[in-house]
């Protein structure tokens, strides 16, 4: 191997040497969890050897330095395989999200094809049992679509040492949409954000610390903020497959208690699954207790969600000051800010009026609850901007801007997009938000995305099937996520132009029909279809869809 | 097994697991008719594999639109194993 060596302390700076280091700890590795729960312990120095023949198999088939890879496989030991199998023949992986379970493959097809394209892969490693499915939904790869089994004998050659500052991996931002945007990050941002991570639970004599994860690894809170942090320690780290957790809820809080989790992360949304879902008698003997640091993040955080969670496990000896919102988002790595780790959340009510881009936002106890996110991680800044590249006063409502040592280096091959986002070093989230006493609130988005049970649409991507439907006006769907008052979840709103045409029997089909149509083709739950007549909502002058206006009008019940 | 047994337990299934409060019939189409969204396709995967202790392979599932459709498949691989 040429991987710059990296043993004891030094600080490895690619993942090929971070993998290294910890396969010289024999005890460390990744514990596998499948649906009957029975747990396979992988060791880093197992996953190394795997992952080193692989690599050679990959340079073998014709995978060179820096070309991308797109990765479909469920959560389990080939998927692992594969990712490092490609770092060590100095390819990019970007990890995708296999197919829906039970789904339909026209709407996977599309956006699979889509993130392949935007990252120029050479090849697909998938699944044998995928593989077949897969070659019919998308376009043909110079390098093919290939099962780890397909590869070509290991012909010896090894490629020369990553750099830190070369590409990693590919990371889309949580889920799929039409447009995908891949986020590019360098060996150096990854693991300097590994450590920052796990920086907020050393070890020490008394309690060394371990995880569990249900995250899917196409997920960079998953990936980066499980994988990547037990990697870089090494710390024992339990995978749940996703579709378990979806399936059995209860299976993730029987992890954490059976293996003595210190670290759990996951979305708002799961943590209101959980309340929903979870019976008393699946958490028989179950003890939350050493549970110290649940993560709630990627999605926006709800006071009452995390409270309903700690009241209804407090029984299971679960302490609500574990209880951790984290802002952060895949241009920066993952995290950006922390609130405190072992302390109650902190939540405040403020005046709805003030909380509007440029106003000063005032507390108010009949106000809207919002959640802190703590304070900038380390290294970083945060800058509320409200236009112009000056930060605005403390307790101005703004645009979100970050600085720190792991942002990306851009969406990769899109110099333009890249422009939009990253401007003398500071990274433009999209998200608005302002700091009070210190830290931080998010309280909107000014990009129009659309979050359902942690997963990003575009709103876009509903639109164009809701426009299939008929009686629907062309060019007249506009699919808005908001969150109304006391609501613990995004819901979804679409509005719909009639066709000038289109017969009363027509009209009076079209929201169950879009609410089918987007459930087939997207996979989403629409919460409320409004059909309006022609020309009622709200458009640029060059004809663009003002979604948040299109909202704000609904919400004062002028629309229509 | 029957194909009436196990749709009494799909069915079953369907209400416990999935707090689904349609009506499951032979011909409901699991999206269209039964609303069923990833999340909960996903969990009805699942459920169904840890049930009958059966694989459902991705060729099995792209197959699988009716409730009839997934019965046959349970039943063609219960009886195989």
């Amino acid at each position: 191997m040429t991987v710059a060596r990296a043993v004891g302390s030094e600080q490895p700076e690619t993942l090929a040497g971070a993998l290294e280091r910890a396969a010289l700890d024999p005890e460390a590795g990744i514990r596998l969890l499948d649906r009957r729960e029975q747990a396979t312990w992988l060791r880093w120095s197992e996953i190394h050897a795997r992952a080193r023949a692989t690599g050679g198999r990959l340079s073998a088939l014709g995978l060179e330095s820096g070309d991308r890879v797109g990765l479909i496989y469920p959560t389990g030991p080939e998927l692992l395989e594969a990712f490092f199998g490609a770092v060590l023949a100095g390819a990019v992986p970007t990890v995708l999200p296999p197919p829906p379970r039970l789904g339909r493959l026209n709407g996977f097809g599309l956006r699979t094809s889509a993130m392949l394209d935007a990252i120029e892969a050479r090849l697909i490693l998938t699944d044998g049992r995928l593989k077949g499915r897969l070659a019919e939904a998308v376009p043909i790869r110079p390098l093919g679509c290939r099962a780890l089994d397909d590869l070509p004998a290991d012909g010896g050659a090894r490629p020369l040492a990553a750099a830190p500052e070369a590409l990693a991996m590919i990371q889309f931002s949580s889920g799929t949409t039409l447009a995908p945007k891949p986020v590019a990050l360098s060996h150096a941002s990854v693991l300097a954000q590994a450590r920052l991570l796990n920086s907020f639970w050393p070890d020490t004599p008394e309690l060394v610390h371990s995880g569990v994860s249900w995250l899917p690894l196409y997920h960079d809170m998953g990936l980066i903020g499980c994988l990547f942090a037990s990697l870089e320690r090494p710390a024992e780290l339990t995978l749940v497959p996703p579709e378990v957790f979806a399936a059995r809820p209860a299976i993730w809080l029987r992890a954490i208690s059976r293996f003595g989790a210190t670290v759990s992360p996951a979305t708002n949304f799961a943590y209101g699954y959980c309340v929903e879902r979870i019976a008393d008698r699946e958490l028989e003997n179950v003890d939350l207790s050493r549970w110290r640091v649940a993560l709630n993040g990627a999605e926006p955080v709800s006071a009452d969600v995390m409270r309903r969670f700690g009241e209804r496990f407090a029984r299971w000896g679960f302490r609500p000051a574990a209880l951790t919102p984290v802002y952060g988002l895949a241009e920066a790595s993952l995290a950006v800010s922390f609130s405190g780790v072992d302390e109650p959340f902190v939540s405040r009510r403020f005046a709805r009026a003030s909380l509007g881009v440029g106003d000063r936002v005032r507390e108010d106890a009949g106000g809207r609850e919002l959640v802190s996110v703590g304070r900038a991680v380390a290294g970083f800044e945060i800058a509320i901007r409200t236009g112009g590249d000056r930060a605005a006063a403390p307790g101005t409502v703004g645009r979100i801007w970050a600085r720190g040592p792991t942002l990306m280096e851009g969406y990769l091959g899109r110099r333009a997009a890249t422009r939009r986002v990253l401007r003398d070093g500071w990274l433009d989230t999209g998200d608005l938000g302002f700091l009070h006493a210190g830290e931080l609130y998010v309280c909107g988005r000014a990009k129009e995305l659309i979050i359902v049970r942690g997963r990003n649409h575009s709103p876009v991507e509903i639109e164009q099937v809701a426009e299939a439907v008929p009686g629907v006006r062309m060019g007249g769907a506009a699919a808005i996520g908001h969150l109304p008052e006391g609501a613990d979840r995004e819901r979804v709103l679409l509005f719909v132009e009639r066709d000038r045409g289109a017969a009363a029997a027509a009209v009076a089909a079209i929201p169950e029909a879009c609410r089918r149509l987007v459930l087939v083709e997207v996979g989403v739950e629409i919460d409320d279809v409004v059909v309006l007549p022609p020309d009622t909502i709200p458009r640029t002058s060059s004809g663009k869809v003002r979604r948040a206006e299109a909202l704000r009008r609904y919400q004062r019940r002028d629309l229509g | 097994m029957t194909v009436d047994e196990i749709l009494s337990q799909v069915r079953e299934l369907a209400r416990e697991r999935l707090a689904l409060t349609a009506d499951v019939r032979l011909e409901s189409r699991l999206i269209e008719d039964l609303g069923l969204d990833s999340l909960r396709l996903q969990a009805l995967a699942v459920e169904v594999e840890n049930h009958y202790r059966i694989c459902l392979e991705p060729e099995d599932e792209e197959a699988i639109v009716t409730i009839a459709d997934l019965v046959r498949t349970i039943a063609g691989k219960v009886g195989r194993s």
